[in-house]
Parts: C-alpha cells; structure tokens; sequence
C-alpha cells in the first residue's frame, strides 16, 4: 500500500488485457469521464483506489490516450506540438476518446440500444 | 477543460481523413466499422466528403451507422451512390438536394427504407412523377422537399400518401387548387412551402384545414386573400398582391409574428394591417414593396429585424422606425431616399441594433457621428454612399478631421463594408482602431498601397477585400497578413502581374487569394481550401497541404494504365488485397473512374 499523498498525486489506468498505466492525476482528469469517476462522492471503488478499469479498451489504444493526455497539458500550457495519429489506430481511438470525454457510458449505451444491436457493445460492459 | 471535449474526437476523424492513402489503412477494419456510434460516422463521413474522398465503394463500410448523409450538390452522385445508400440500414436524413444526375430509377434503390424520415431532393430536375412512386414505400418520411423537381401536378397529389409529414417544400411545382385539396389529410404539417405554384383564393381556403400549420410560403401566387389558419407564425406573401391577411384568434395561439411581403402590392395597407396583430410581430420584411405610410410600425414594439430596403421612407417617416426601435437588432434601409439628416432620429432609440445596412443611400460622413452612438453594432454596411472619410472640409483642407475614427467607439463592430464610397488613401489610417473587425469590404479606384498596409495591422480580420485598388506588386509582396487572415480578394486590381501574385500566394500558403489572374490556380487547389474547415494547427495544416501539393507530382497519372497492362486480372485482384501496396497509388480521386470500382 501506498501512501495517501502518493496515493492523491498518481492513478492506475488498467487496459482490457490487464495492463497498467500509472499516470498523473491531474493528466488523467483531461477526461470528464475518469474526472467523474475519480471524484464522484459515494466511496466508489475508483474514487479510494485511485484506479480504473477499462475492460473494453486495448493496451495500444489506453497507450495513446496517456500519451494525449500529456500531450493536452503541454498544449494547453502553450507547447503548440502536433499530436499524430496512425490511421489504423484511429477508428479505435474515436471510439475511446468518444466515451472518455462524454461523460457517462450511458449515453453510448443509449446509442446502441436504440438501434437495437445484438452484439455485445464496444462498451457494453462498462455501462452495467 | 469544456474547450478540450471532443478534440481527440476531432483530430482522430482529420487523421482517417487526412489523405486517401489513410483511408485505405483503416476501410477494412470492418468490425469497428459496424460498431462506430452514429454520431461518429456522420461525421466522419462528412469529413471524407469535405476532403473529396469519398466514392460509391467506401459508402458500404458506413451502411451498419451512419444516420446523416448530406451529398447536396454532388453532381457526380448517381445510380451508383444511391445503391450503397440504399444498403444504410439506419439511414434517417438523406439530402441530394442540387445533385443533378440523380433520377428516377436511382431513386429506385430507397424504396421501403423504414428509417428514412427527411429527404431533401429540391432542384432535382430529373426526378418526375415516377420518382414519387418510388418512395411511396416509406411511410415514416416526416420531412420531404421536392421544390423544383420535374413534377407534375398529378404528382404533386401523390404526396398525400405521406401521412406522417410535418415539412413539405413544393416550392416552383405546378400544384393546382385541386392538388391542395387532395393534401388536407396531412393534418401533422407544421411547415408548408408553395412558392411559385398555381394555387388561387380558392385553393388558400383549405389552409385553414391544417391545424398545425405554422411557417406557409405563398411567395409569387395569385393568392390575394390568407384565410384564418390556426397556429400560422410565419407567412410569406412575397410578389403578391395583398388584399387581407385574416385575422386569428389571438387568446388560443401564438399569433404571427413574422412577415415577409417582399416585392408585394397592398390593395390598402391600412386595411391589411390593422387586422395583424401588430404587437406580436418580430420579423417583418417590406423591402420593395408599394408601402407609402408607415404608421402601421407604431404599434410593432417587439419588431426586431425590420427590412426596408428600396421601400418609400424618407427622413421625414423613419421616426416610426425610431418609435418601435428599441427591440430592433436588424434594420435594412438600402436603396432608400434616407440622407444623414434622418439618423439622428434614430440614434437615440434603436440603441440594440446589430446589423445597419445603408448602402445606395445619400448619407455623407455627417451620419458617422450618429452611427458610433450604436453601441451594439456588429455589422455596418456604408458601401456606395458619399462617405469620404473627413468632415469639416473647407476649401484649403484645413480643419478637417478623420471621420473613420469615430467608428472606434463601435467596439463590437465585425463587419464593415465602405466598397464604392469616396474614400481617398489619407481616410484610411483610423480603421486600423477597430480591433474587433473580421470582415473588411474596401472597393476604390482611389486606393493603394498606403491603404493596404494601413489596415495590416488589424488583428482579428479574417477577409479583406481591397477591389479595384491602385496595389502594385511591390506594395503586395510588402503586405503581411496577420495569421487570422483567411482571405484577401483583390480582384479588379489590374495593375497587378501573375508573377507576384503567384510568389504572393507561395509566401502565404494558408491565404486565399482572389484576383482575375489566378483563378485558374484557385480551381486547381480547391479540395485544400475545403480542407481547412478542420481545426488544424497552422503548422500541421501546412505540411499536409505541401503532402498533397507533392503527390501527384510523384505519381504522374500515365502510371494508372501502365499498371492495368503490366499485371494479369488474378494479380490485381491479390494486390488490391495486399497491405503492401502503396497507398498514394489508389488515391480515388485520380483513378480512373473504370478502377475505382472495386
């Protein structure tokens, strides 16, 4: 265990395949959704473990979204750098970013269920 | 961190569509395809026809999200694309408005699209009555527009089997009093356009049939009379000859409260008007119109977008406008007899005007004076008045000072328009005070160099223009425009040569530039400029476009048919296939269309 001013200033990012990405915390809340999940009040798991778990996003995608992360900081700060983007990636990537920065994964999940899809959602999961 | 919502969204749909080499890497992944929201995909599809990417093939891989196809004014849109649309199983809006090849058997591929509610196939000259029978298979459409279409009047009955319409626009389709008649039974309509059709006073008194009826369009009919129609709010009786306008019963709905009679002939104004609720009235458009009294405006106090253009007010009449002006945040008076003498009337009262248009009017720099105590102002138009830029003229010059520069107390002001006014170079220096403009229109034969570089210096100006102007080559090549600056238009500058033009435009990529001599080049590079309604950095931008200024360079097109005879059918098939190939070689903007079916 860890100390709680340690503990205060880092969080975990968890990928689907279990990898862990120890990041600023002040990086991490560039997202509204890991924001709401990590100051929520309610004594969620998140918010005292300073820890998220994404089960529907890949490694190499969580990666690149640590990467933005920092990358926004800098710009926001003044450090005008390009920011690139692999076209493979990139669909993957819209689709995490789309939900990282929505809010709340409901409001995927409303998009899915109201064109009535089968298969299991990208974030499925996350809204249960 | 509002700011930075979705901007990851924004940068991961201007990589996939970047170039159609990053297209080709990512079309595949079919899977994630499926799975993208639909708001993404509508806007990634967008973006692929922003950048001219976009060909019937790579429809197919948005068919299982896409809710939101725009296509309006694609003329190479056909039979083709509209088989892959038909395939978007959750295709909900579909505008082919101006796409000239579309017709009635591409029509043919939306038929029994049950999601389908909003199609848009207006100046579609090539659709005719057929066409409508092919859509009669959806019966969800709430909104159809067919303005200008090869329809009939048989056809226009046609349309009453659409039960669900809330939007029909049949604007300049032959539609008798009979066909209006047959529509009565689409009582959900809230918007109906009839500009343009055959419908008489007989045929109006069906209006009054559809309860919901809010916006109604009448513009150039023989409708003289507008019976008593519920809910109606906005009216267009433009080019008409007006005998009444039917009262409603004010207590159980909102009354009108916009009207356009643009170009219309009143039988008596006074008749017409006083049966309006007047009160109640937003938006009122007069302009050309045979209106001589304008007493009717007095009691018109929530009145705020007033269009008086080429109307019949003078100095003495426009304290009618001054009475009702405090609402006013649009005011039209071009081409009217209006002089300076009339603003002070209106200075004091119409103190949350936005938009001032004066053009065509003898107003001299006097009325300056009165304009600056407009303090919301964003818009000003002055063009082809007697402004000269100094009052206080006297014969020996002195005493005279810079007019402009009371434009500074405008601290809001964006757009400012002084083309074909009496402006010399020495007038211009002051609006380099407006910090706050974005358009700049300056038109002269008088200007030059001097002014030019006199209003470099404003910060915030994203168009120039500068027409007619006296600018040398030197005096252009000197010019640094300020990094907001996305258009210089210096047409009509004819002293000007092709060869600083050009080095012009090297210097300043991001510029576009208008002038008779290169807009041959602005055709050439017309894909970039839709490029830039992405949020790019500058810097990025720039080398993305010197990327795509390069590659054809590389790849010149005789490459295409080499390609077709060095290779058996068997061995393209399994390059195509192949994650090998190099990209820039399949850019579908220079395939031959024969190729680019795959």
């Amino acid at each position: 265990m860890e100390g709680t001013t340690k503990k205060a200033e880092m969080v975990k990012l968890i990928s689907a395949e279990g990898f862990e990405f120890v990041i600023d915390k002040q990086a991490a809340m560039v997202s509204q959704t890991i924001r709401n999940m990590l100051t929520s009040p309610g004594g969620f798991s998140e918010t005292q473990q300073g820890q998220v778990t994404f089960p529907e996003i890949s490694t190499h995608i969580l990666e690149k979204i640590c990467q933005y992360f920092y990358w926004s900081l800098q710009f926001a700060s003044g450090k005008e750098t390009e920011f690139h983007i692999e076209p493979e990636i990139t669909l993957d990537l819209m689709m995490a970013a789309n939900y990282l920065h929505l809010g709340r994964a409901q409001s995927i999940a409303q998009d899915y269920k109201l064109r009535a899809r089968e298969q299991c959602g990208f974030f499925g999961k996350a809204s249960k | 961190m509002a700011m930075d919502r979705g901007r990851l969204v924004r940068m991961c749909i201007e990589s996939a569509s970047a170039d159609a080499g990053s297209v080709e890497r990512w079309r595949r992944q079919r899977r994630t395809l499926e799975r993208l929201p639909a708001h993404l995909a509508d806007a990634l599809l967008r973006s692929l026809r922003h950048r001219r990417l976009l060909f019937p093939s790579l429809l197919e891989v948005f068919q299982h999200s896409v809710e939101v196809v725009e296509l309006n004014g694609e003329s190479s849109v056909d039979a083709e694309w509209m088989v892959y649309l038909g395939a978007f199983r959750h295709l909900r809006c579909l505008n082919l408005a101006d796409c000239r090849s579309v017709n009635n058997s591409a029509l043919w591929a939306v038929t029994g699209m049950s999601c389908l509610k909003e199609l848009d196939l207006s100046r579609c000259s090539r659709i005719t009555d057929d066409g409508i029978n092919h859509l009669l298979s959806i019966p969800n459409l709430e909104k159809l527009f067919i303005s200008e279409t090869g329809l009939t009047t048989d056809g226009a009955m046609l349309i009453c089997s659409f039960k669900n319409l809330t939007m029909l626009d049949m604007g300049g389709l032959p539609v008798t009093d009979k066909a209006l008649f047959s529509l009565q039974i689409l009582t959900r309509l809230e918007y109906l356009d009839l500009w343009g059709s055959k419908i008489s006073d007989d045929g109006a008194t069906i209006l009054k049939m559809f309860p919901r009826l809010s916006f109604l369009n009448l513009a150039w009919t023989n409708v003289t009379k507008v019976p008593y129609i519920p809910s109606i709010a906005s009216l267009n009786m433009s080019n008409c000859v007006i005998h009444s306008i039917s009262p409603r019963d004010a207590s159980k709905h909102a009354p009108l409260s916009k009207l356009l009679v643009h170009g219309a002939t009143f039988a008596d104004i006074g008749e017409v008007f006083s049966k309006l609720e007047g009160s109640y009235m937003t938006f009122l458009d007069i302009s050309h119109s045979s209106i001589h009294s304008f007493c009717f405006l007095d009691n018109m106090k929530e009145l705020q977008h007033l269009d008086l253009s080429a109307c019949a007010i003078t100095d003495d009449l426009v304290g009618h406008v001054a009475h009702i002006g405090g609402n006013l945040r649009f005011l039209n008076l071009n081409n009217t007899k209006i002089t300076s003498l009339g603003l002070p009337v209106l200075a004091g009262s119409v103190n949350n005007l936005q938009t001032l248009l004066l053009s065509h009017t003898s107003i001299d720099d006097t009325a300056l004076s009165y304009i600056s105590m407009l303090p919301s102002l964003l818009v000003l138009d002055l063009s082809h008045t007697n402004v000269k830029g100094f009052t206080g003229w006297n014969r020996e010059g002195l005493d005279k000072t810079h007019s402009l520069s009371l434009l500074q107390n405008l601290i809001h002001l964006e757009s400012l328009n002084l083309e074909d006014t009496l402006l010399r170079d020495d007038a211009i220096q002051p609006l380099s005070l407006l910090r706050e403009l974005k358009y700049l229109y300056l038109k002269s034969d008088f200007l030059s160099d001097i002014s030019l570089h006199a209003v470099s210096s404003l910060p915030k100006l994203e168009f120039l223009g500068f027409r007619g102007g006296v600018i040398t080559d030197y005096g252009l090549l000197f010019y640094i425009p300020k990094s907001m600056l996305s258009t210089l238009d210096v047409r009509g500058c004819w002293l000007l040569t092709n060869d600083a033009l050009s080095s012009f435009c090297k210097m300043h990529p991001r510029l576009e530039v208008r002038h008779e001599q290169i807009q041959m080049l602005n055709v050439d590079q017309s894909p970039n400029h839709n490029a830039a309604t992405s949020s790019a950095s500058p810097l990025k931008f720039r080398q993305k476009r010197e990327k795509m200024v390069h590659s054809p360079g590389r790849y010149p097109n005789v490459i295409y048919a080499d390609e077709r005879i060095k290779y058996s059918r068997e061995e393209l098939f399994e390059l195509q296939l192949s994650q090998l190939a190099d990209p820039s070689l399949c850019h579908p903007d220079k395939l031959p269309q024969l190729l680019r079916r795959d």
